[in-house]
């Protein structure tokens, strides 16, 4: 469902992601980790058409986003790390919003508005400024917005980011019932746990190239440390010494 | 009372990395610098040339600089008192840094000081650029000496300060007595009373025509000598330039202590009005209760109903852009002044139509003149709408515009949607401002039609032209959105519009002249409407061309890089 090839991009001489090439299943929840700094946004800046690559190329849902962005663009959803939405519309204004900038029918488009908002707990507030949300209500409402038009592929950047316990929670029941239900979630996260119990396949990146990429089982065999956690074989393969 | 380090530090710093670490937008100031550069040589060139121009026809007449120095100064202080005030309430309310600025252990009055600085910093660009150049011009003229050179900007730079502090103060009290969430209800406010001024002048009731029209270099002296008014600073001002221009030190000391005095009280009433008004307006301006309730379902649905004939996505941005325009409080601050502006003009215009007892060519080239400076005048109020609120709409997108971006949409299909939300009332607003104005200076029905529709191609023109280069000069990480409309851009964008006005002029000047001068060309419909018809097809193929020009690099400089 994601393919990306031989993905770079440089800001003059710092390249900031180099030759990431990456295959991701359709369904199911891929987890894409690394350390701060590691490239892991400018990844998926890329693949929501934010940012151009320099190199390469990336396919959602077999269309070339460099070539036929709009295709691309129109079964993504895309939930960033700081919810940035405008202040001065209504939750629901916001979605009506998303929802024609995706061509969804006005029909659907409301029925669909109620379904996100009742699920993401907004209702009551559907009718007030977003400026008047905090932060974890402003995560839910970008949730929302990522997930009204129906996508086949959703991208994820630090969901967990702002939310209380029983939000960080339901987005995890969430995310599992949409990947059950076949959409195609690439979450990047630091949040190794997280990783741990969402994932079904994940990649490391490190100093903009990709450390390693499989299922749990095969990074396992891959440091062969059988008995331990993501975290202990993360830390081992991101330390300074594997950077040099 | 030292500037606070910390605090004007980070603008400073801004403004050096623009320069040192200029990175993918390398090419953007050192173009800005090169065009203002050129404007001021313009302003400088053209105002002396204007001056040997007018001894040279009248060389038996001394010619007084206190009144064009007091029409200069009157329009620059009223351009820098709007601009201080929009800046101020962006500044004191509604920046990013206040949170951090007021949990820092700083003094109010060190605060406010800062702010003060900043302000004035933001505006300061409109001094160097539109007035200083004048000024050297004049002390050109009169062969002024080293001494004029510089104290007469210091002189100068006392008495702008005046209006910095005006805008300061006017901002403060604003701020505390409307609060955000009346945004709306204010903004209503301003539409109903523009509509029944506009009855009002068109029935012609409200309009006294007391002043007189015979002679119209009467009439324009009359109107200008407001600003000799001896109770204004400009006057002072004009007076202490003139005696600094011809070696005298006594008036240009007595002005400069004046304005010092003026400045430390409207300092100590900034001061006041910052003590009693800044926390309630600081509080009211982040009240998000609103006035009105907000129906969310009904909104969209009047949304389809009065936008049918867009597409989806054009329609979704139109809707959001005027629901974040009417919701905003700096946008109503800005549109009430230029409201008052506008009918300030349409009320003084009245007094230029055609004089008495003169012969019929003189008239016809008065009309042709008055016909021209309307769509002219016009258009720069125009312009000035569009230069704070058509350009910056794009950088208002901000740290949101990720979701234009990941939408299926092109850059293209962005900017058009904007221009289309823009259009319609920037067209709107045009349209009654050049017809108000070709209908008060007498002119036949059909050169009022042909004035109007002009407008509104110009309208058109202008608002690609600053859609465009609002994108182009974008800039999504600001403090406050009131930096966008006094910012490096915008002054582009109204040095681009004073070009693009500039060509426009041109068709438009050749239809009025060959309407008003060959009556024969207009002798039968058929006529008339060909030399009417080429000269709008003329000013719209412009028009078009450099919206679309605007456009495309906008839509260029917007692509993921």
């Amino acid at each position: 469902m994601i393919t990306l090839k031989n993905l770079s991009k440089s800001y003059g001489s710092f390249s900031a992601v180099k030759n990431v090439s990456l295959e991701v299943p359709t369904g199911g929840i891929f987890a894409f980790l690394g350390v701060n700094g590691a490239g892991k946004t400018t990844t998926i800046r890329m693949i929501t058409g934010i940012l151009k690559p320099t190199s390469g190329s990336i396919y959602l849902g077999g269309y070339d986003l460099l070539a036929d962005p709009l295709q691309a663009k129109a079964i993504t959803g895309y939930i960033p790390d700081r919810p940035n939405l405008y202040p001065k519309l209504t939750g629901r204004e916001f979605l009506n919003f998303i929802c024609d900038l995706y061509r969804v029918s006005p029909k659907h488009a409301e029925r669909r508005i109620d379904q996100v908002l009742e699920e993401y707990s907004l209702t009551q507030w559907q009718d007030e400024l977003i400026e008047s949300y905090s932060h974890g209500m402003k995560q839910r409402l970008a949730t929302c917005a990522a997930l009204v038009h129906d996508p086949r592929v959703l991208i994820v950047d630090e969901p967990m980011v702002g939310l209380d316990p029983h939000g960080a929670r339901n987005l995890k029941e969430a995310f599992k019932r949409y990947a059950r239900s076949g959409v195609t979630i690439f979450l990047s996260t630091h949040s190794l746990n997280v990783a741990e119990e969402l994932a079904d396949n994940l990649a490391i990146i490190h100093k903009g190239s990709i450390l390693t990429t499989g299922t749990l089982d095969d990074i396992r065999a891959l440091t062969g440390k059988h008995d331990e956690g993501l975290e202990h074989m993360f830390l081992e393969l991101t330390s300074p010494a594997v950077g040099h | 009372m030292s500037i606070h380090p910390v605090l004007l530090q980070p603008r400073l710093l801004t403004i050096k990395n623009r320069w040192v670490r200029r990175g993918s937008r390398s090419m953007k100031e050192p173009i800005g610098l090169i065009l203002s550069a050129g404007l001021m040589y313009a302003i400088y060139a053209s105002t002396l040339s204007t001056l040997h121009d007018a001894k040279r026809l009248l060389p038996h007449v001394a010619i007084d600089p206190t009144l064009p120095l007091s029409v200069m100064l009157a329009a620059l202080s009223l351009m820098i008192f709007l601009s201080a005030a929009v800046a101020a309430i962006g500044s004191l309310f509604l920046s990013k840094d206040l949170d951090l600025v007021t949990s820092a252990p700083i003094s109010p009055r060190e605060f406010l000081f800062a702010k003060t600085c900043e302000v004035g910093l933001s505006v300061s660009w409109m001094i160097c650029v539109f007035g200083l150049p004048g000024l050297l011009a004049f002390g050109a003229f009169y062969d002024a000496g080293l001494l004029f050179i510089v104290t007469a900007p210091l002189l100068c730079l006392s008495f702008f300060a005046i209006a910095v502090s005006l805008g300061m103060i006017t901002a403060l009290v604003f701020a505390s007595l409307i609060p955000s969430e009346r945004g709306q209800p204010v903004l209503i406010s301003l539409f109903l009373v523009a509509v029944a001024s506009f009855l009002a002048f068109m029935t012609g009731g409200a309009w006294p025509n007391s002043l007189p029209t015979e002679n119209p270099i009467h009439s324009i002296t009359h109107l200008t000598s407001f600003a000799t008014n001896l109770w204004l600073p400009t006057s002072h001002c004009a007076h202490a330039i003139t005696a600094l221009m011809k070696g005298e030190l006594v008036v240009p000391c007595l002005a400069a202590l004046e304005s010092i005095g003026a400045l430390s009280i409207l300092g100590l009433i900034m001061r006041i009005a910052f003590t009693h008004l800044y926390d309630r307006g600081l509080s009211r301006t982040h009240q998000t209760r609103r006035f009105f309730k907000i129906h969310s379902r009904t909104a969209h649905k009047l949304s389809r109903l009065l936008l049918p004939f867009s597409s989806a996505s054009t329609r979704a941005i139109m809707a959001k852009e005027y629901k974040v325009f009417s919701r905003d409080l700096t946008h109503t601050v800005q549109l009430g002044l230029l409201l008052g502006m506008t009918f300030l003009y349409l009320y003084n215009y009245q007094v230029l139509r055609g004089p008495a007892n003169v012969s019929e060519d003189v008239l016809a080239i008065w009309q042709i003149f008055l016909l021209l400076s309307n769509i002219a005048l016009g258009s720069l109020v125009v312009t000035s709408i569009c230069s704070r609120f058509v350009f910056p709409s794009v950088s208002l997108e901000g740290q949101s515009f990720w979701l234009l971006q990941a939408a299926p949409l092109s850059t293209h299909d962005i900017l058009r949607a904007k221009r289309k939300s823009w259009s319609i009332p920037v067209s709107c607003i045009g349209g009654v401002i050049f017809i108000s104005g070709a209908m008060a200076l007498d002119a036949d029905i059909p050169l009022v039609l042909a004035s109007c529709a002009a407008g509104i191609i110009i309208c058109q023109g202008l608002v690609g032209l600053s859609i465009g280069l609002g994108a182009f000069f974008s800039q999504f990480e600001w403090e406050h959105s009131t930096q966008i409309s006094t910012s490096f851009g915008s002054f582009i964008f109204m040095i681009t519009s004073m070009i693009v006005l500039s060509l426009t002029m041109v068709p438009l000047g050749c239809m009025f002249g060959t309407y008003l001068l060959f009556p024969e060309t207009h002798a039968t419909p058929d006529t008339e409407i060909l030399v009417l018809g080429v000269g709008l097809l003329c000013t719209y193929v412009v028009n078009k061309a450099v919206s679309w020009w605007a456009l495309s690099t906008g839509a260029k400089a917007l692509q993921p890089k």
